[in-house]
């Protein structure tokens, strides 16, 4: 589907990222110490560092910091935040919806209302479409949509197919009703045949997790797996990005009767080097726009890999091209003109982890009914 | 494209240290792993315009049958 949009812009961009870095030099036991082998990587598909949280961290907090960060610096009266969208495929419990926690923990009011949108990759160009949705309709003047993800907790350092790539992050986007005209154009779309190539298989109500499918055996790809674990096709994932994305792309530009030389920036989702590359060519882009460094210093954030990006690379004004791309199949392109938007650059998460047995002991003193102190 | 052309960005998307010619057999290719074949798809597709998968370069040899995809 297509869209445009009249009266919607983005105001401010802010992202976070946990402090601890893994560079794949520090993994070279995977790569028989051979340091060729990893520079070679390196070079042809942008493996380099990532961002990992620590035991205790969620998405959701680093969204909040994300969201915190910008509410104080940007001076924002929450009074006049009509939604909060939090998009996640991690989210803190299975009920209720996370976004009503960081609702509580921001401080918002009864007349925000707050949702989760569940997506991987091409989440939060879905979300960011949503929130214009919302604004353009004129039900709402101001949406947050929040953002986060942390792959790095379900994939084990021996899956050498997921681990170099995945890093955690959090944001926060704020979404605007604006009175002088601004064309935005979105164009979305899915491919249901995907939702074999990426996936959790056991752990949701489907295939509840139970010994069986906690049993191990060899992944085609060459780790010992089990079913409670991420999984990616790589190969599928990359022709169903080549089928989908630079026709989305050229799509758009059709629809907005831009040309490609008059994009100021085409930001994609930091899915790797090599496919950044690919898709800048085959969308008819000079090689010099391509923007992968941002995957190469924090990793593929998932959901939120863009507002990182956008922030590493500070880019605040012009017309940008973005694209989110990933599980289900799920896509989402746009041409949005960023005038002045607020970028926070990307911090590092200053918060504390939360300890396992307090949590624990929290809920069973609320089911309880046990006072608290 | 022509030929040599062909062969000079094959030698670069295969960032392979060994000289490569046309009758070069990929499975003899050292660094012939699946990064090195998701570079030869992204190449054939970003590049010539052909469309290929996994299962289909299994079918491909040699550089030369590789160029033949391409067209050249």
């Amino acid at each position: 589907m297509i869209a445009r949009f009249k009266n919607v812009k983005i105001s401010a961009i802010s992202a976070v990222v946990p402090k601890k870095e893994i560079s794949i030099y520090d993994e070279a036991q995977y790569y028989d110490n051979n340091v060729k082998k990893i520079d070679r990587m390196r070079k042809m598909v942008g493996f380099n560092k990532r961002r990992v949280v620590e035991n205790g961290v969620t998405a959701a907090d680093l969204a909040y910091e994300a969201a915190l960060n910008m509410i104080n610096e940007q001076k924002i009266d929450k009074a006049y935040i009509d939604a909060l969208i939090f998009v996640r495929q991690r989210p803190d419990y299975n009920i209720p919806a996370t976004a009503f926690s960081l609702h509580k923990k921001l401080g918002f009011g009864q007349n925000t209302m707050a949702l989760d949108i569940s997506l991987g990759c091409s989440g939060w160009m879905q979300a960011l479409f949503t929130a214009f949705s919302m604004v353009e309709s004129g039900a709402c003047k101001k949406v947050l949509l929040c953002a986060g993800d942390t792959p790095s907790v379900d994939i084990k350092p021996e899956n050498r197919t997921c681990a170099p790539i995945f890093g955690d992050g959090g944001s926060a986007t704020l979404v605007e009703f604006t009175e002088s005209e601004t064309n935005s154009y979105f164009d979305l779309g899915a491919d249901g045949s995907a939702v074999e190539s990426i996936a959790t298989p056991s752990g949701g109500y489907r295939l509840p997790i139970k010994d069986d499918s906690k049993e191990k055996f060899m992944s085609k790809l060459g780790y010992e797996t089990d079913l409670t674990e991420y999984f990616m096709d790589g190969g599928n994932v990359f022709a169903l990005t080549m089928k989908y994305i630079p026709d989305s792309i050229k799509r758009l530009l059709d629809y907005a009767k831009i040309t490609n030389d008059k994009i100021d920036h085409l930001i994609l989702h930091q899915a790797n080097k090599q496919i950044i590359q690919t898709i800048t060519e085959k969308s008819g882009f000079p090689p010099e726009m391509t923007l992968s460094d941002s995957f190469e210093n924090y990793g593929n954030q998932s959901v939120t890999s863009l507002p990182i990006a956008i922030n590493h690379n500070q880019i605040n004004n012009g017309k940008v091209l973005c694209s989110g791309f990933g599980n289900g199949f799920g896509f989402a392109s746009a041409i949005i003109d960023f005038d002045n938007v607020f970028l926070s650059g990307v911090r590092e998460y200053s918060g504390k982890p939360t300890e396992r047995r307090e949590i624990i002991e929290k809920w069973k003193n609320i089911i309880e009914g046990v006072k608290n102190e | 494209m022509n030929r040599e052309e062909f062969l000079a960005k094959m030698q670069d998307a295969l960032q392979s240290e060994g000289e490569i010619t046309f009758d070069t057999v990929l499975d003899d290719i050292e660094e012939w792993d699946s990064i090195s074949k998701m570079a030869v798809i992204a190449f054939l597709d970003a590049s010539c315009g052909v469309k290929t998968t996994f299962s289909e370069l299994k079918e491909l040899k040699t550089i030369g049958d590789i160029a033949k995809k391409a067209g050249l």
